[in-house]
């Protein structure tokens, strides 16, 4: 018996799933859209929450100039390495809360100086990336790359370095003068003191005898408290929950987070022990992810901007370009500009950085080798129109931008009518129409 | 064109300089084409220059301005090399990295 045709899904369906993977993930690769608005949001979300099988899909592994890459010991690969995990990486959840959770905890190879250590820190991440906040907090307390970052190698109980106990009520766990007070981040430094860095052997360590071991007083609580105990008592603070919760709602929607809604993610996060999953299901599966579909108002970051691009048109990493053309963007995944990671929605539009965005719109354009000479006059306004929208992954465009795609299908070519016109304009009104389908207004956001 | 087809790529080190350290992503590798880069996370100017172990300096990459990136080519023997910032006293102060340069390992199976 032939397998039955399945519907078409609905344009809504479309540009909900569409929505969907743009937001929680980096795009969806050809055919995922249909097969997901087939599925419904609800089994989406599920897929996306709970992944299985390989973490890549098939594809070839990242190249320049035709040999592997080097990410260890060549400046800009290790940017190409972790782009190639967003273009093939099926668990687009976890990869893209990854990235989330790099801009939370940033932390700037700039200083660290050791891709290795920023690559082992991805793992760090990676693994923990939906689990348990307080896993991912303690993980990140012993992560060598943030210990060299934010100076906790080589704190000493005589000299106590601030910098992490500053960044982790401020940044990472309490939010900004929310709940604690300049007191509190120097007993937490004291409590924080002890790891060790072996300049010459590139070791890490922790020393006891370095540690201050005396009675502090961090958050209203007194004890003999070590490192693991700063990350629990903030933790623990009635101010933290509400504050990562509206944090991560932020990376989903740049619309307020509503404050009933907030109240019940707080609430999914501390009765499940602070795990992150709960709190991604609720926010993946309300009603503001999904709504105006026809008003999309998040800028895509500029990584996921490239790695949406190369998974729509089904490419892969063969150039170090992207390296600079992210720096030109100003989202260089492993150099964040800061601690507080990357100003996030319309601070990624710039004048330069929307060039970047054009240029390397192009860059893509020219690996679907849309050649001169290959098509031919037979080729209608609506079937250019068509052929590129299948090209670049049949992205969603508003009624208005498809208007002005249709007028300019018709009008590119009209009056080209000679052979040579005929050879160069016919493929450039293609290539046109990819590069305004990936690069244009409605390819900004999602 | 595959990468089967390509002549041996050289074997590749980055150095990350800032005030006052040279780190760099390894410590050892084969004899034989070397490029080596040197990324200036710096707020000074940095160089990178590269020592035999009979104190002969072999090459020089010249300035890198604070943000640059420097990049050498360079053919090491098998021997001991101290690669260093040549900028006023910065060598002293500990911008210093060792490099030990091996014979390569001669593949005698089959891929």
């Amino acid at each position: 018996m032939s397998k039955p045709i399945a519907r078409p899904p609905s344009r809504v369906a479309r540009a909900k799933a569409e929505r969907l993977m743009w937001r929680a993930g980096f795009g969806a690769v050809p055919g995922d859209v249909d097969r997901l608005a087939r599925a419904g949001t609800t089994a989406a979300v599920h897929e996306l929450l709970f992944p299985r099988g390989p973490q890549l899909r098939k594809g070839p592994e990242p190249t320049v100039d035709g040999r592997p890459i080097d990410p260890v010991n060549v400046y800009g690969h290790d940017v190409l390495w972790w782009l190639d995990r967003m273009v093939r990486g099926r668990h687009q959840l976890v990869e893209r809360m990854t990235l989330n959770w790099h801009d939370h905890f940033a932390t700037s190879n700039d200083k660290v100086s050791d891709s290795k250590l920023m690559m082992q820190q991805y793992f760090t991440i990676r693994s923990r990336s939906l689990g348990s906040f307080r896993k991912l907090a303690l993980a990140i307390l012993n992560d060598h790359a943030m210990q060299r970052f934010l100076d906790l190698d080589n704190s000493d109980k005589d000299d106590p370095n601030e910098n992490f106990a500053r960044e982790f009520l401020e940044l990472f766990t309490l939010g900004v003068n929310n709940g604690y007070t300049e007191q509190d981040i120097r007993e937490a430094a004291r409590a924080l003191t002890g790891f060790t860095y072996d300049y010459n052997t590139k070791t890490f360590g922790y020393d006891p005898d370095r540690h201050d071991d005396g009675v502090k007083t961090i958050l209203g609580k007194s004890g003999r408290f070590k490192a693991s105990d700063v990350v629990n008592l903030a933790i623990n603070h009635p101010k933290h929950a509400p504050y990562l919760c509206k944090k991560l709602w932020g990376y989903f929607t740049p619309r307020p987070c509503p404050p009933g809604t907030l109240k019940k993610l707080v609430a999914a996060y501390t009765t499940s022990g602070t795990q992150i999953r709960p709190v991604l299901q609720m926010i993946l599966t309300h009603p503001a992810l999904l709504a105006d579909l026809g008003e999309p108002d998040q800028v895509k970051p500029p990584v996921v901007f490239v790695a949406g691009m190369l998974r729509k048109t089904n490419q892969f990493i063969t150039t170090d370009s992207w390296t600079w053309m992210l720096d030109n963007m100003g989202q260089r995944p492993f150099s964040p500009p800061n601690v507080s990671g990357w100003e996030q929605d319309e601070a990624w539009l710039t004048t330069a950085s929307v060039r970047a965005r054009y240029e390397a719109a192009s860059q893509t354009v020219r690996a679907l080798q849309i050649k001169d000479g290959t098509i031919t006059k037979t080729q209608t306004p609506a079937q250019a129109l068509s052929a590129a929208l299948r090209m670049t992954g049949r992205p969603w465009t508003s009624s208005q931008s498809r208007a002005a795609l249709s007028r300019y299908s018709r009008t590119s070519v009209a009056d080209k009518t000679a052979d040579w016109q005929q050879e160069h304009y016919w493929p450039e009104r293609l290539r046109v129409l990819c590069h305004m389908l990936l690069a244009g207004p409605d390819a900004q956001v999602s | 064109m595959p990468a089967a087809h390509l002549p041996p790529p050289p074997a590749r080190m980055l150095v990350n300089a800032a005030e006052f350290l040279f780190n760099g992503s390894r410590k050892a590798g084969p004899s034989g084409k070397w490029q080596i880069q040197l990324r200036n996370n710096g707020q000074d100017v940095h160089d990178l220059g590269i020592r035999g172990a009979d104190g002969r300096v072999i090459a020089q990459m010249g300035v890198v301005d604070p943000g640059g990136l420097g990049t050498i080519a360079v053919r090491l023997t098998p021997g001991t090399y101290r690669l260093f910032c040549g900028v006023a006293d910065h060598e002293a102060l500990g911008m210093s990295w060792r490099l030990i340069v091996r014979v390569p390992k001669v593949r005698t199976t089959a891929p």
